[in-house]
């Protein structure tokens, strides 16, 4: 499936309806957004971090 | 060039505070001035949305005749504040610059933190313009004060241009990638963005649920702490506050800033850089210790903060999508339609890019005993109303919205408190802006490091 017809399908799914003129736009943003987002997913299984708002800022 | 210039006989609110103390100037005085300088220039800047000119004056009469009987007992009693339109203020429409909301109910009560500051006195002089739903940095169609061919940034675009401009002396701004602290860089003037969650979002049309972040915006670092100790109801710190910020030089002995030399020096109008190392200088010169270093992970806090934005944005907005996508501007309706094509993965994803971000920025501060980071707020000036594209000296290209967000948005994924300072003109006299970024909940000293850098930055 193209991406333009899986962001189509996807929307159809939600009933929200976007123009077809507005369809190849929105597939490349789609695109790079999954880039993107490749780019920050870890190589490993991601386990909860500590939180900043815990002792860790406190060692000053 | 058609510039209006910041009105020069503005004062700061702490200045005016003590004017209205001494009976140098009235209440009355004052509101005049701001109602012409707006009635003079607004048509040019277009700040303002709501301002209700007789109201106003008659507040003011009431004001100065409760001042000739008694001394006020409320800390900042008089001092005209504006509100962005995103935020409720009781009686005016609460629009979001979205032609949706055109004809929506004036609101019935204050947002929480509009309710709490006005406990302090404050006059809340109207509304001013934000970039549609606050989701962008022009603010149209609103200008910046200081070349009206210019954006003033956004979306708290109107609040920094009316407070630049003199016609407020503080506003409500809020900040989801770079909001306040973005207008605020380029239109000269002081903004706070505090810590996420520090204040309240009751009332404050949303953006994006688990990055929205209201604060302050002013002329000076002390008045952005007294609008922000007014919005979390504790106004009656105002005036032992005022002390904590001497007027003489400040000292930054003992106080270790720390300069990110990655991902923050990329791609920067020559002028910026040569204020960032003034400031730095300026910060050695008066006894900080200045560390180096890198931060890897700044580039996916970004990343994570815009695709977390575009998800929750899509949840805020998914019912005008659905019903009346022909009332959203082209720019929000292509962020909320991307928003909602967006797989849950990427939603997980970024959420755990922000996690591991807050970690390895937590970690550095740990490791280099920082108080503050020390970097630009933007990368370049303000850019020219419709100018879509920044060419960078090495001949580099960037999409304007995202130049202008790609150095605050790390931190909204953090959540970390931010000043943003003036610091200076470039070439063609405009404003340049840095931030100084905080521990989470160390406002007040970071504060106390922005007042002692604010005095020679300008």
């Amino acid at each position: 499936m193209s991406t333009e017809e899986t962001v189509k399908q996807i929307l159809a799914g939600l009933g929200i309806e976007v123009p077809e003129e507005r369809i190849a736009r929105l597939a490349v943003a789609y695109e790079a957004t999954l880039a993107q987002s490749a780019s920050i997913r870890p190589d490993t299984t991601p386990t909860p971090a500590p939180s900043p708002f815990d002792p860790s800022w406190e060692t000053k | 060039m058609p510039a209006i210039n910041p009105n020069p006989t503005a004062h700061t609110i702490r200045e005016t505070l003590a004017l209205l103390d001494r009976k140098e100037l009235s209440t009355v005085q004052m509101m005049a001035a701001l109602l012409t300088r707006m009635q003079e220039t607004d048509e040019q800047v277009q700040a303002w949305l709501d301002v209700r000119p007789k109201f106003l004056m008659e507040l003011a009469e009431t004001q100065d005749r409760r001042r000739s009987i008694d001394k006020p007992t409320t800390p900042l009693f008089g001092i005209p504040v504006a509100v962005k339109d995103i935020i409720d203020l009781a009686g005016y429409q609460t629009v979001c610059n979205m032609k949706a909301r055109e004809s929506v109910e004036p609101a019935i009560r204050d947002a929480e933190i509009v309710h709490r500051l006005r406990k302090t006195g404050v006059i809340y002089v109207g509304k001013t313009v934000t970039q549609e739903a606050a989701a962008g940095i022009y603010s149209d169609p609103c200008c910046n004060p200081w070349d009206t061919t210019r954006i003033p940034g956004g979306s708290s675009g109107g609040s920094a241009a009316a407070v630049a401009n003199g016609t407020a002396l503080g506003a409500f701004g809020t900040d989801t990638g770079g909001s306040i602290r973005i207008p605020a860089s380029l239109c000269g003037v002081t903004g706070l963005k505090p810590t996420y969650g520090r204040l309240s979002v009751a009332g404050i049309f949303p953006l994006s649920a688990s990055l929205d972040t209201p604060g302050s915006l002013a002329r000076a670092v002390a008045d952005c702490m007294a609008l922000y100790l007014g919005m979390q109801g504790k106004g009656n710190d105002i005036p032992t506050m005022w002390n904590r910020f001497p007027t003489e030089e400040g000292s930054l002995a003992g106080v270790r800033i720390g300069v990110i030399t990655n991902y923050f020096s990329d791609h920067l109008s020559p002028d910026v850089e040569a204020a960032w190392k003034r400031a730095v200088a300026h910060a050695e010169r008066i006894g900080a210790e200045i560390v180096d270093l890198t931060w890897d992970d700044a580039d996916a806090a970004r990343i994570a903060a815009t695709q977390i934005q575009r998800a929750e944005a899509f949840q805020v907005h998914r019912d005008l999508l659905r019903t009346a996508p022909h009332l959203m501007g082209e720019q929000l309706r292509s962020r909320v339609e991307l928003g909602a094509v967006l797989p849950a993965d990427v939603w997980f994803t970024a959420l755990n890019a922000r996690e591991r971000a807050k970690a390895s920025i937590a970690a550095l501060y740990a490791e280099h005993r920082l108080d503050a980071v020390l970097v630009p707020s933007t990368p370049i000036t303000a850019p020219k109303i419709g100018e879509t594209t920044i060419t960078y000296s090495d001949g580099v290209t960037e999409d304007t919205g995202v130049a202008l967000t790609r150095l605050t948005q790390p931190w909204n994924a953090t959540g970390q408190p931010v000043f943003a300072l003036p610091a200076g003109l470039d070439r063609d006299g405009l404003p340049i802006g840095l931030s100084l970024v905080g521990r989470p909940d160390d406002e007040w000293h970071l504060a106390d490091i922005a007042h002692a850098l604010e005095t020679c930055l300008q």
